[in-house]
């Protein structure tokens, strides 16, 4: 079966929709700033969406209205909008903040008077990701929110080819969101791997990553679903993998093992070569051992003329959301013929010993790679082709 | 597929073999246990003792671990060593995990810190464990298995689509065989949350079939995995030849059966 990709929707610092994201993306830089969000006494540079894209409500996270306006996007993109209930549906979305229940001001009352304000915990008992877009939308086929940290976005596009292959439902709202919050800003500080200044991916002087927020989301069916409903395809998702590094909770394999097995088993699945991937779209963080392993991962698998680039210098790590709009990027530079410029990037690492492109290059060829790389050991790779 | 292996960590002990006996036995009371700081606050909880979470072998590799992956990996571990799945065949394991709430009792502890200490004195140890596939990372390297790992949360029928998610990773050769299972913790934060929205068995005494329009529960912690593969075992429990799901889409979690 060949899965279609018939819509995406993105929001991210880069822009809201695509046409905004590409011109971010031809501009060559992103524009970070500080925590405008909420307050901290941290002082690291993030990628945050503009507060006029996602408008205040007291009811539902971020995270939720985030998502709800790339699913939108997609399925208007797609020719869905009122259609959703003549079909099975599925919704499986990544995320990693909209899983917890981490609201410190609910905390902080709580260990003072032993009870907390109940709207944290309605919104939170309402906001499983994945349940709350199915419901926003009427979606009645399979729900599942993937907490795979920062590969979830790709695991969710994962489970969703699995699904239509199977026959659970005819189409997948697919990919990930995250919003910035206080929580893992201070976990990521913690880890010592936030850098103080814009993230510089595979660069060698790069001290590590931004965070950031947004979401991406495709929706995925059916080559025969799409056409049977009168929807050309706009590109294809011929394949999935993932592996494990069974290795440590926080740091990569150091020879990249998994992310190793986790690009062949997708190309596999693909039935293509290496020197049939036109790009890679790599996780690229801007941390010292991301980098190292999956450049050197990269340059072992596709030799040194790979071309490849790293968007969080124009979004930030959007942790839950990074998969979901990579998977979305690569699509858009299949669609487009090029592929953005690595901001950040100045000097080779000799330990990786290869370098994303540095400005907007043109690319030919059908197939392209995006990479996730996630704690716990978790790595995931989508091939992302045009037919 | 097949259910080949059966891991169980409960509030009763650990492992199938006591699980059918606290069957046998038939019904303890839970313990009743306050949570926050007001003295009277109680309720009848089902949790897991911390004696059945020590083992000396998984010790190395889940030194760091809090009790929600302890429980998860100690769970994995007998499903494993219960189907008798021989070394070589591990390679093609891939692992599910399942859950509601994930570690929200190590996300309060880091809550503690931020408020105690400030954004920039927390823990890090807190933080990577209070992620939400902390437990499936210390599974594959507490086990050594290398396969496609997921974790997935919701508050309804998470373990059934944990349960689809293995058999369709199975069927479309994926991997051979697949580790899931579910597993939750009931912290203090999470025992006043049960006690102010659910509607408590006072008596500690669920009644399943009393057919009334406010079920009453007791809120409880625990592990499950399965090992399911393509390969049919002489030994092995059972097959699942279905799992269907449904939506209520009209229906919050809250204020509906």
């Amino acid at each position: 079966m060949k899965i279609a990709i018939t819509g995406i929707g993105i929001i991210s610092a880069a822009g809201r929709g695509v046409k905004e994201t590409l011109a971010t993306f031809k501009s060559g830089s992103g524009n970070p700033g500080q925590v405008s969000g909420f307050s901290t006494d941290l002082s690291y540079p993030v990628f945050e969406v503009k507060n006029q894209y996602v408008p205040e409500h007291k009811d539902g996270m971020r995270t939720i209205r985030l998502a709800l306006i790339a699913a939108e996007e997609a399925v208007t993109e797609a020719g869905l909008p009122d259609k959703l209930s003549s079909y099975r549906v599925g919704v499986c979305l990544g995320t990693t903040v909209a899983s917890q229940l981490n609201d410190i001001d609910f905390y902080r009352e709580y260990r003072i008077s032993g009870t907390g304000p109940a709207e944290p915990v309605d919104r939170y008992l309402n906001g499983n990701l994945a349940e709350s877009i199915a419901r926003k939308l009427q979606a009645d086929g399979p729900q599942m929110t993937v907490v795979n940290a920062c590969s979830s976005g790709s695991d969710a596009i994962g489970v969703a080819a699995a699904w239509l292959k199977s026959g659970l439902c005819d189409i997948v709202i697919a990919g990930g969101a995250d919003e910035l919050n206080r929580v893992p800003f201070c976990g990521f500080g913690s880890l010592g791997i936030l850098s103080a200044s814009v993230c510089r991916p595979f660069d060698r002087e790069r001290r590590g990553l931004n965070l950031g927020e947004g979401a991406g989301i495709l929706v995925l069916e059916s080559e025969d679903t799409a056409r049977n409903r009168g929807i050309e395809p706009l590109l294809f998702l011929s394949g999935y993998g993932s592996a494990g590094d069974a290795y440590h909770l926080t740091a990569p394999h150091p020879e990249g093992a998994g992310l190793n097995v986790a690009i062949k088993s997708a190309m596999a699945e693909a039935g293509i070569n290496p020197k049939d991937i036109s790009f890679v779209n790599a996780h690229g963080t801007g941390t010292r051992e991301n980098d190292k392993v999956e450049g050197s991962t990269l340059l072992k698998i596709f030799g040194p003329e790979i071309k490849f680039y790293s968007t969080k210098g124009f979004i930030g790590h959007t942790l839950g959301a990074a998969g979901g709009l990579e998977a979305a990027f690569t699509a858009m530079g299949l669609k487009e013929s090029w592929i953005p410029a690595s901001p950040g990037f100045k000097s080779v690492d000799d330990q990786i010993a290869i370098s994303p492109v540095t400005k907007i290059t043109p690319v030919k060829g059908s197939f392209a790679l995006s990479t996730s790389l996630a704690f716990g050991g978790i790595n995931s790779a989508l091939i992302i082709s045009l037919e | 597929m097949n259910i080949t292996g059966i891991g169980t960590v409960f509030t009763r002990g650990r492992g199938i073999n006591n699980f059918e006996t606290a069957l046998i036995k038939g019904w303890v009371p839970p313990r009743q246990q306050s949570y926050s700081l007001l003295p009277d606050k109680s309720l009848p909880v089902y949790t897991v003792n911390k004696e059945d979470l020590v083992d000396k072998k998984l010790l190395k590799k889940t030194r760091r671990a809090d009790k929600f992956s302890k429980m998860a990996v100690l769970a994995a571990s007998d499903a494993l060593t219960d189907s008798g799945l021989d070394a070589d065949k591990i390679e093609s394991t891939g692992i599910i995990v399942s859950t509601a709430f994930g570690p929200h009792a190590t996300t309060f502890r880091f809550l503690d810190d931020i408020i105690d200490y400030g954004d920039g004195g927390v823990s890090p140890i807190l933080f990577s464990n209070s992620v939400h596939n902390a437990a499936a990372s210390y599974i594959a390297s507490a086990l050594n298995i290398h396969g496609p790992t997921l974790t997935l949360t919701q508050f309804k029928s998470s373990f059934h689509q944990a349960l689809i998610l293995a058999g369709l990773w199975i069927k479309q050769q994926r991997c051979d065989n697949v580790l899931v299972g579910s597993v939750d913790e009931c912290g203090d934060v999470m025992k006043y949350i049960c006690a102010e929205r659910l509607e408590i068995a006072g008596d500690g005494k669920i009644s399943p079939f009393r057919f009334s329009s406010v079920t009453q529960a007791v809120p409880g912690e625990g592990s499950v995995f399965f090992l399911v593969g393509k390969q049919a075992r002489p030994e092995q429990y059972c097959k699942i030849s279905s799992v269907i799901t449904g939506n209520d889409l009209g229906a919050a979690l809250l204020g509906q059966p």
